[in-house]
């Protein structure tokens, strides 16, 4: 077994444990309804995560993911007060803010040339700052206003029980897959994230691809932020707040190594699914919100650490030099 | 148009340039701001930062970054204000606070500097995962409510007293924090070393200096100011709690990049720290005095995060005269 298809095994192997744990300790886990549900909350993170992952693959990283949610999220809202107005032209508009605070990232990440974490978590302080400033508010105070067009919310019930995020999530997943492996961009996302020097050199338009990952991550951020929000029928500011990190860590514990060339979309729905039952077994065991906050932190440092020890992965190119010769070797 | 670019380019340059701007810009809309009384509030905004930006400063110049230093903040705060509650602000309880504070700080340290050197991760994904886990933490300790002090010996004297009946005790304590980091790096072996790991860390193994013990430990600085910080500030609001120091590490990162650091390290001395943190406070009180509502200063802070890096970076091409120049696809394929 090659160690690309261990770590899919070993992610794969923590989301059935979890389940299997869970399964055990409740009866109704395993309903359809709970199932489906448990689904619903992992959409959001999960598409949030397909996003990041597209950065974190080519190399680079988005902090900016829970800025891109919250603006996107008051956006829609304000779209849908607008009378008469379709509930597709309301997720458009979610989409394309979405798209459009990618775009800014790349802007500035491949012409200003700031490094990404940097440029991304100045940008989302920007885009959560903009979130508040359209936020609805009464006397000054800002109020979460229920959304009542109903052919936007209509976008976050369910057919048959799926709820149509999911639905999205799942086919987004698949659609991303296909483009990581099978077109020309995701190829070259992957060189970029190995080396990007290499990959220069050998032609891969560096920019470009930084750019397409960060207007990919925007797109799959402000689709699931729209739905999000027909969903909760309410735009909160705090929206995106948890999620950013979440994301991150899903794709850590997916297998989505932090610096870059490794990784796919499968471990990214993987991840997020790891995620959304830990975080919810802790809750239905009355463990308090600072467990959840321990425990996020705690899953991204020994992903990561597992991810460089046992499996080797260069997550960052470790300076080693060997004593006498003066070169320097990784 | 030379001239002003290579003006720009000097670092004072860009100081003088935004100081006047600033002052401009307050002696037209809100001239309150040239009070005393508030050159007052703003100096003791500035001490907290500026305490903290000394301490960042010694990450930023190995080449790392620090984004737990919010919550480590809140976490001394939190110890020692429960310290000092339960023992009835003893003195001995508020030593042994401020003593399990700094061991907590130095963990924190050790923790940050092993994960970025022993097992290479990047620094700030360790830093933001121990943020979460600091702040968890916090809310362990403090059961997620607010610990209020009431007292009016030290543990209100360390962030209220005026020594001299003037000078506030923060504003001592971060002159005798920036004075000591700058002997530190001015005067000592190890800040030299400290410039040599962030300069070129290949080089400086080379010449026998252990990197990675000058990582670890400006990691354990970083967080020990951090610690100071947060425990002034528990003394200045005389409560502590989860949402103390919420956020400061974007003040305080804004304050490394507009006190024009490099954050891919090597460069930089305290004056640009404390330049920083000056110029943070001062913007941050420029804002309230406008008017301008407390949402907005996330919205700001990010603006000035990117305009100040894409400055830094753009003069100092120019002034080094690298103009980077497009490689042309002719001769790539010549």
């Amino acid at each position: 077994m090659n160690k690309k298809n261990l770590r899919r095994v070993i992610s794969a192997m923590l989301v059935i444990a979890l389940a299997a744990v869970f399964a055990r300790t409740s009866d109704h886990f395993l309903s359809a309804r709970n199932i489906l549900q448990l689904l619903r909350e992992a959409s959001f993170v999960g598409l949030v995560a397909l996003g990041v992952s597209f950065v974190i693959i080519g190399g680079g990283i988005d902090l900016s993911t829970g800025g891109i949610a919250a603006l996107t999220g008051l956006v829609c809202a304000r779209l849908s007060f607008i009378p008469g107005i379709p509930g597709i032209a309301v997720l458009l508009g979610g989409v394309l803010t979405g798209v459009a605070c990618g775009a800014i990232n790349a802007f500035l990440v491949t012409k200003v040339r700031l490094t990404e974490f940097v440029a991304t978590l100045a940008s989302g302080f920007v885009y959560s700052g903009l979130a508040l400033i359209i936020a609805f508010r009464r006397n000054g105070i800002i109020e979460s206003r229920p959304i009542l067009n109903k052919s936007f919310t209509v976008l976050g019930t369910h057919v048959g029980g799926v709820y149509y995020i999911t639905i999205v999530w799942l086919v987004m997943t698949v659609l991303m897959m296909l483009v990581l492996t099978k077109t020309n961009f995701g190829l070259h996302t992957y060189a970029q994230g190995s080396n990007p020097k290499s990959a220069q050199m050998s032609g891969v338009n560096n920019n470009f691809i930084k750019s397409g990952g960060f207007l990919i991550c925007g797109f799959c951020v402000g689709l699931g932020a729209s739905m999000v929000v027909a969903y909760q029928s309410a735009a909160p500011v705090t929206l995106g707040s948890a999620v950013a990190f979440q994301a991150i860590a899903a794709c850590v514990v997916g297998g989505i190594v932090l610096g870059g060339g490794r990784g796919d979309a499968i471990g990214a729905l993987l991840g997020s699914l790891f995620l959304t039952l830990i975080l919810n077994g802790l809750m239905k065991y009355g463990l308090s919100i600072a467990w959840q906050s321990i425990l996020q932190g705690g899953i991204i440092i020994l992903a990561t650490t597992f991810d460089a020890q046992f499996m080797k992965l260069p997550i960052k190119r470790r300076v080693k030099v060997k004593p006498g010769t003066g070169k320097e070797g990784h | 148009m030379k001239k002003v670019i290579k003006f720009l380019g000097n670092q004072w340059g860009q100081r003088v340039t935004i100081l006047v701007l600033i002052m401009v810009v307050m002696a037209v809309f809100q001239q309150n701001f040239f009070k005393p009384a508030n050159a007052m509030s703003i100096l003791l905004a500035i001490s907290l930062y500026g305490i903290m930006a000394c301490g960042m400063l010694f990450v930023v110049l190995v080449g790392g970054i620090d984004l737990s230093v919010g919550s480590m903040a809140a976490l001394t705060a939190s110890i020692l204000s429960i310290y000092a509650d339960r023992s009835g602000y003893t003195m001995a309880g508020f030593l042994t606070g401020v003593l399990v504070s700094i061991a907590a700080c130095i963990l924190v340290g050790i923790v940050h500097g092993i994960l970025v050197t022993r097992f290479a991760l990047p620094a700030f994904v360790v830093t933001l995962a121990t943020k979460y886990i600091i702040y968890g933490v916090v809310l362990l300790v403090t059961g997620g409510h607010f610990v209020h002090i009431i007292d009016d010996g030290i543990m209100y004297k360390l962030g209220n007293y005026r020594v001299f009946g003037q000078i506030p005790m923060p504003i001592v304590i971060f002159v005798l924090c920036a004075v000591i980091c700058a002997l530190i790096l001015g005067t000592t072996v190890f800040g030299r070393r400290l410039y040599a790991t962030g300069g070129n860390p290949v080089a400086s193994k080379l010449v026998g200096i252990k990197t990675d013990f000058s990582v670890i430990v400006s990691y354990i600085i970083c967080s020990i100011s951090a610690g100071i910080g947060g425990m002034i500030l528990a003394s200045m609001n005389m409560q502590a709690g989860p949402t103390t120091a919420n956020g400061y590490e974007g003040n305080v990162l804004t304050a490394m990049v507009v006190g024009g650091l490099n954050l891919a390290g090597g460069e930089g001395g305290v004056t640009g720290a404390v330049f920083g943190a000056l110029l943070v406070g001062i913007i941050n009180n420029m804002l309230i005095l406008l008017g301008v509502p407390s949402d907005m200063t996330t919205f700001v802070q990010g603006i000035i995060i990117i305009s100040a890096v894409s400055l830094n970076m753009y003069t100092s091409r120019r002034s080094q005269g690298i103009v980077v120049e497009k490689t042309k696809k002719s001769d790539i394929k010549a």
